[in-house]
């Protein structure tokens, strides 16, 4: 075996073996053909592309899908990723409650009741089926709407959106892949953590969990070479939770809206362009 | 469609062929404007595969590897040729106008003079 050989094969480890077994060997075969004679490395462009396809393959993503259905899609993802904050954020409150005064009023128990009910909407987003998303949310937004969800009533207005954008896309589009559950679990495990550190046994993860949010950004803006879907969900993600519920919390205070504002919608436009850009470059012809 | 996708399509008109006949093919067609990486072009396939643009036409044992031809399907031509119409479409506005403003501007030299 030359070493341009063996170089190439432990670059084609990139794949899934399923894949390997099905075209390791006819890869192998061209990029044989079409190095030079002599040649001991596979070239840069040939290893780079080797790459981000065997990373592509293992993201199973689904090399059918228009750019729109992938926009539907990481829609789909950035609104069950704000839901699942804003839940986590009213299950936590109302734990810490319980934890204080050893008693729940009635408004925490529907906001129990919302938070139970928006969770399982957002599990419903990958494992349900479109009817069953559907009920959840109609149930969870009849519930809000019962009580009534967060201190401020303007605010109700983002989950109410968040639950019927989640309800109509899973309706009109794909199913979110599994291979994302892992960012849904980080950020539910960040928020469940971060909502837990004011308690003095977890008081030390306060300061290290600041960076963690970053962390994921990160992985999911380089993740973009490979999958552009998931920085998309951000972009969507950022416009929801930072710039549309800024701007809701400003109703009835004479608009009053912070510099912030300003720096996080154009946080999110720079990324949802970026991942535009590369979404339209992996989606189909 | 794009233009790497454009070309391995286009690369297959003549009839099928095995992944580095089409490497070649479609670098010859575009004057070497589109060099495909292997990686990229498997890619390529796999989707134009599952689109049902491509179709695996022949499996052989070369120097004891797998080697799979190519070819186009139906539906792959006729995504060319709409590709291709469209294209020549989008082209001929442009020359169009040329050769109009051209024969513009050599009538008015021709006043002038």
């Amino acid at each position: 075996m030359s070493p341009l050989e063996r170089r190439s094969r432990s670059l084609l480890r990139a794949y899934p073996r399923w894949y390997r077994r099905q075209r390791g060997d006819e890869m192998l075969a061209t990029l044989l053909e079409a190095s030079q004679p002599g040649q001991r490395w596979p070239s840069a462009r040939d290893a780079r592309a080797l790459i981000i396809g065997g990373l592509r393959v293992r993201a199973t993503q689904d090399q059918r899908l228009t750019t729109a259905a992938n926009l539907r899609l990481a829609a789909q993802l950035g609104a069950a990723l704000a839901l699942l904050t804003l839940v986590t954020g009213s299950l936590t409150a109302i734990f810490l409650i319980w934890v204080h005064a050893y008693t729940l009023s009635t408004g925490v128990a529907q906001s129990l009741v919302c938070g139970l009910l928006g969770l399982a909407v957002v599990v419903a987003a990958w494992f349900g089926s479109r009817s069953v998303v559907a009920v959840l949310a109609a149930a969870t937004a009849a519930a809000a709407a019962w009580g009534y969800w967060g201190s401020d009533k303007a605010l109700a207005i983002l989950p109410a959106g968040l639950l019927i954008m989640l309800a109509v896309l899973v309706y009109l589009g794909e199913r979110l892949p599994r291979s994302w559950l892992w960012l849904a679990g980080a950020w539910f495990g960040w928020n469940v953590l971060q909502a837990l550190s004011v308690l003095e046994p977890l008081r030390f993860l306060y300061g290290p969990l600041a960076f963690v949010p970053w962390i994921i950004l990160g992985l999911v803006v380089l993740w973009a070479f490979v999958d552009a879907r998931p920085a998309m969900a951000m972009a969507v993600y950022i416009a929801c939770m930072y710039v549309v519920s800024q701007l809701l919390s400003g109703v009835g205070y004479g608009w009053v809206v912070s510099p912030g504002l300003f720096v996080f919608a154009a946080a999110a436009v720079a990324l949802a362009s970026g991942s535009f850009w590369r979404l339209r470059r992996q989606a189909v012809i | 469609m794009r233009e790497p996708t454009y070309f391995v399509l286009a690369s297959l008109l003549d009839g099928p062929l095995h992944g580095y006949a089409i490497i070649q093919r479609a670098a010859e067609l575009s004057d070497g404007r589109v060099k495909m990486a292997t990686g990229t072009l498997y890619t390529a396939l796999d989707r134009l595969t599952a689109e049902g643009y491509v179709r695996l036409v022949r499996e052989e044992i070369v120097n004891g590897r797998a080697r799979r031809s190519y070819g186009l399907t139906e539906s792959g031509s006729a995504a060319l040729r709409a590709e291709a119409t469209r294209m020549a479409a989008a082209a001929e506005l442009v020359t169009r106008r040329e050769v109009r403003s051209r024969r513009g501007a050599a009538i008015r030299k021709e006043r002038l003079t």
